[in-house]
Parts: C-alpha cells; structure tokens; sequence
C-alpha cells in the first residue's frame, strides 16, 4: 500500500471548508469546517438531527454538498463518487448494517477486501491460495467471527452483523475508518469487545466515530467535535467537552449524569 | 467427487441420461416440437432467471434480445436481395459464423440496454426494460429496409439445414448448447465476478461503499444475460426456418416471464422445468377437457390459471415446491437453505438454490432486528 508523497503524508486525512447539504427546505448541514490530522480518533457527538450522519454521508460521496468543498488525505475529493472515494482508502460502516443478507460471511468479506484491489470483473473462481481469502479469515478473527465464516449473513445474530459491518469496513484495509454508531444495538458486554478492537487499531488508520454511547466513544477518542443543527459547536478533548458547559446543556446533561456522576 | 453419489448428483446424473436417451426412443414430434423447443424457451429463461436470481435485475427484455439475435442470423447468412422491398441485404455467410456474430452482437445490445437501464432499480427497471422491448418490437415492425417489416424472413437453414430433416441432430445441438450454457453460467456465478453481482442484488449502496462501480457490474451482467438470450435466439431461428415480428411481441415477453416464474425464479433449472411444462401446455391444450369443458383454443387460460396457481401456491416454482417436498419427505431441516456459496468447494449441479428473489431490490433490515429469510 502506498501512502503518496510526504506532502501528502503530512495533509490531514480530512479536511471540510463550508460544507453545507440542503434537502429542499432542509438545511441538514451548515458552513461545516473541520480538520481531522491523520492518525487522529475523533468522535462526533451530537442529538439526534445534528447532521452526524448527513456528515458521513458527504465525506462518504453518497451526497454531494451543496456547498463547500471536501478534502481526503491532502486531495480535493468533492465531486468524486462513492467508489472512487473508496479506492483512496475511505471505508466506512452505517447505522443501520448494510450487509449482504444472501452471501455468507466468508463471501461479504472477500468483497470488501477485493473492492478495493484488481480484479473485481475477474470472470474465475478465487484460487484456494488468494491472498485475499486469507486476509478474510483475519479480518474475521479481529472481529470475532471466525466461528461463522461460512454462515449466511442473514442467520447472524445482530451483535455478529454489527461486527461484520465493522469488519467490512476494516477488510478495504482503510487510511480513514468512518464508523456511525457503531455500538448500537449491542450488549454491554459486546461494548467492552468493540472499544478493546477500536482501540487495539493501528495508528495509520484515522477513524471518524459516531457515537451515542459515551463510555465506548470517549475512551477511544483522542479529539471530540460536538454538533447541533447541522454544525459543529465544540470542538476538544474528552476531558474539555465533558467539562464544557454549553455541550452539557445542549447534549451531554443527561449522559453525563447518568455515566458519570 | 462427492456430489456424484450426493442426492443432486444422482438426480444430475439420471437427469442428463434421460435426456441424451430421449430422441433415440421418442418419436420426431417429441423431438423436435418438444424437447429441442423447450431447450430453446429454456435457456431464453435461464437468462431471465440468471438475471433476476443473481443480480436482482428482472428483465422484460430478455425475449428481445433474443429476437435480436434471429434477426442478425437472418441478415448474416441469408443470400442478398431476399430483403421485401428489393434492395440487397443479407450477408450469405455459413451457418455457424452468422450464428458467431448473431451472438455476439447480441452481447453488446445487453450491454447497451444495460447501459440504458444499469441505475434504474425495482419497477423502474422493470419498466424500463420492458419499454426497451416494445420498442424494438415496432423497430423490426415498422422497418422494411433492414428487418423485413411485417414480413420478417424466410428460409434460414441451421448447420444441419432444416431442422426436420435431423431431428436428433438439430435436438443434441440444443442440448450441448443449454448443458454449456448452464455450466458456464454456474462457474460465472461463483467466480469473482459473479460475487459481485451477488452483492449488487443484496446491496448496491454497501457495494458503491466497497470501491465498486456498481452500473459497471449490472452492465456486465446484463451483457452476459444477452449473449445467453442471443443463443436461444439463433437456435429458435434455426428451428422455426423463418422470423416475422411475432417473435418480439409483448406475449413472447411475457412467455419468458412466466416460463421463469412456473420453474421457479430463484432456480437456474428451473427455466428449463417450466418451459417443458409451458411448452407441453401449448401442445397439449386442446386435447385436454375437464368436466365437458374443452381448452381447445384456450391455451392462455390454461397457462394463465396455472401462472394464478404457482404464484399462489409455490412463489418459487415447480423446482422450489419439489425442493420443500423433498426435504419435508426426508425430514432434513424443513425449509432449510442452503446458502449461494462461490467459494465453498463443489456442491450439486442440479437446482442449485438462490436467495428468493422479488421485484423491488433488497433493503436489509436495519431497524435492530436481526432479519432472517
């Protein structure tokens, strides 16, 4: 894998100047600007219809801004499509799992790891010793899966479809993790799991992280951007947007009650 | 190989016997006017079934490019100056090399169709193909110059000459060419590429997500769909001698439809069981009389009644519902699927099994209930 050129290299792995993404009478994002350095983990946070989401959805190429531009590793990518984004090492996970419900584990991870490689028109069976099958069984052990591998997707149990969201996201080896609420749904103990894989990630990859649940979203984040209305309000570290006044009132009054006292 | 004594490989076996015995034992009607028939509708529905099993694409176009394929055949080897109006068309070149060309022109109409239709999904698709074939159904109507208008063409000769005069020859040409067909597509769809059409029928978003170009995929395999189609186009030319606009009509399209929806949809064979059932319906119609009530005449409220019936009764075919009695029979996990697995080592060759397939593409459950088909 090739990491450009030292300029490259050293831009951050985002970078929003005024983004902004109406539908019709709906201003979903607003004058959005932020950087994310590369190796960074930053949570957003934010109520709901804060453009968390919409946000994902902009860096991601599903929808284009309506204004502003978006950088990726140092290169303007405004205009580029999903997949192209994707190719420049963008992988992202959703909200609600977009899976393959007809393919079993092993196939979902294999077309993770080969959208990203040569070879997606390839008219021949993978051979027993593409590398790509292999690096689908780590994949699979990261994640925990590796008991289900030949299982159809769709007999998984919701715990085990948010783990292979996350790990088709890992699988197109990423330079940039974007996952959206990727604890949703889970059990407490299944929490625990995912914030130890979260943070056992290596440093070249930059992860994004939407996320209700504060335990698993401030212990993996080094830098916090708090959003509401389509923008962002706050931007710090954990111990600085917990302690921030304005964020309490707007969104953390409660959780923070609650979690931490 | 342990699919050979597997119960799908016993079936396979005994199978393809039955069929390569057949025209030694049956008499030439049996041979020709039902068994290489049936073969041709087949494989125009296996490429209707390949469609909307493996890529969640269910095409009203697949009759037309098959009557695409008859005209190009005509135009590639029919002797000049048989044209209607008088002005020199035809090309008088052998049999099998019109049939090379018949094919692959057909190859890239699906392609550009597919084009036209790739980012269109559900209903839209739906309609779009099938605004494709009406129109090229008044194209080859309405032209004289290249297609023969009404008219259309005659006297196109196989490789055998007319199928009459070897009706066993002409019925093994079919069936090699349907095992091909039906084997290639079985490597097709456990290969890479037939992977990534599995997961642009499950997922085109999640797909885009991955790095693929999702219209390129259904592109493609809308182009392999048509050089199925063309197939069964070139030898239903072969077999019927001539070709008039009739067979690009709405009811040829809908004949494909059906034929695929009585085998079963999700079930590559079953475009074959359901174009044997259609096509023994056609010709046995109006001999049958139930309680004085003759169908003489009536083959369309024969085959439509029993379109109502399989729809109602079996929404995945004749093959689903021999499927679910057998495993009900042999008290094998009831219902059970098997998964779609290209990766996993050799499986049965008959019959092999598809996620159901329905005309809206598949939005998986996302709301925190595990969904379980």
């Amino acid at each position: 894998m090739t990491f450009g050129t030292a300029a490259e290299v050293s831009a951050p792995a985002l970078r929003l100047q005024g983004v902004g993404r109406r539908f019709g009478a709906l201003q979903a994002l607003h004058d959005v600007s932020m950087e994310v350095a590369a190796g960074e983990r930053r949570a957003i946070l934010g109520p709901n219809g804060a453009g968390k989401t919409t946000l994902f959805n902009v860096v991601a190429g599903d929808f284009l801004p309506t204004s502003g531009s978006v950088e990726l590793f140092g290169k303007d990518v405004t205009s580029l499509t999903p997949y192209a984004r994707t190719r420049l090492g963008v992988c992202r996970t959703y909200q609600t799992s977009q899976l393959f419900m007809g393919l079993t584990v092993a196939q979902s991870l294999f077309l993770a790891i080969r959208g990203v490689q040569r070879g997606r028109f390839d008219p021949r069976r993978p051979k027993a010793d593409d590398p790509a099958r292999a690096h689908s069984n780590e994949v699979a052990e990261t994640v925990g899966l590796t008991s289900v591998l030949q299982s159809p997707v769709g007999s998984l149990s919701h715990g085990q479809q948010r783990q292979l969201e996350v790990g088709m996201a890992l699988a197109g080896k990423p330079r940039l993790l974007m996952l959206d609420e990727p604890a949703a749904g889970l059990s407490r103990t299944e929490r625990v799991v995912l914030t130890e894989l979260l943070q056992r990630l290596p440093r070249d990859i930059t992860v994004i992280l939407v996320e209700h649940d504060m335990d698993v979203a401030l212990a993996v984040a080094d830098r916090v951007t708090v959003m509401a209305e389509g923008t962002p309000i706050v931007e710090g570290n954990p111990s600085e947007i917990q302690a921030n006044r304005t964020v309490q009132d707007i969104y953390l009054g409660h959780a923070v009650g609650v979690h931490h006292g | 190989m342990s699919w050979v004594r597997s119960r799908q490989g016993i079936v396979t076996i005994v199978a393809l016997l039955i069929l390569v015995v057949y025209p030694l034992v049956m008499p030439r009607f049996w041979v020709l006017s039902i068994g290489s028939y049936s073969i041709i509708l087949g494989i125009a529905a296996l490429s209707l079934v390949f469609m909307s099993g493996y890529g969640g694409m269910v095409s009203l176009a697949q009759a037309a490019l098959a009557g695409f394929a008859a005209y190009m055949l005509a135009l590639a080897t029919l002797a000049p100056s048989t044209n209607a109006t008088g002005s020199a068309i035809g090309f008088g070149l052998p049999a099998l090399a019109g049939a090379v060309i018949a094919v692959v022109l057909t190859t890239a109409l699906g392609a550009l169709f597919g084009a036209i239709s790739a980012r269109s999904y559900g209903t839209y698709f739906l309609m779009l193909t099938l605004a494709l074939a009406v129109g090229f159904f008044y194209i080859v109507l309405q032209n004289y110059e290249i297609f023969g208008g009404h008219i259309g063409f005659a006297g196109i000769l196989g490789p055998t000459g007319q199928p009459r005069a070897n009706p066993e020859v002409f019925y093994y040409i079919c069936l090699a060419t349907a095992t091909a067909v039906y084997l290639g597509l079985r490597y097709i769809v456990r290969s890479q590429l037939g992977l990534t059409f599995q997961g642009v029928r499950d997922n085109p978003r999640r797909m885009a997500a991955l790095g693929y170009r999702v219209a390129a995929h259904r592109i493609a395999l809308f182009a392999i769909a048509g050089f199925v189609a063309g197939l069964s186009g070139v030898l239903g030319a072969w077999y019927r001698g001539n070709i008039s606009p009739g067979i690009v009509d709405l009811s040829r399209t809908i004949d494909v439809l059906i034929i695929a929806v009585i085998g079963g949809l999700g079930y590559p064979i079953g475009a074959f069981v359901g174009a044997v059932v259609f096509v023994l319906m056609d010709v046995f119609a109006s001999s049958i009389s139930l309680f004085g009530f003759s169908f003489d005449e009536r083959f369309n409220t024969l085959i439509g009644v029993g379109f109502v019936v399989i729809v109602l009764v079996a929404p995945d075919g004749l093959v689903g519902l021999a499927n679910r009695a057998w495993q009900s029979a042999t008290h094998r996990g009831g219902g059970r699927r098997r998964a779609v697995d290209p990766l996993a080592a050799e499986a049965g060759l008959l019959a092999a099994p598809m996620p159901a397939t329905s005309i809206a593409p598949s939005e998986p459950a996302g709301d925190g209930t595990p969904s379980n088909k």
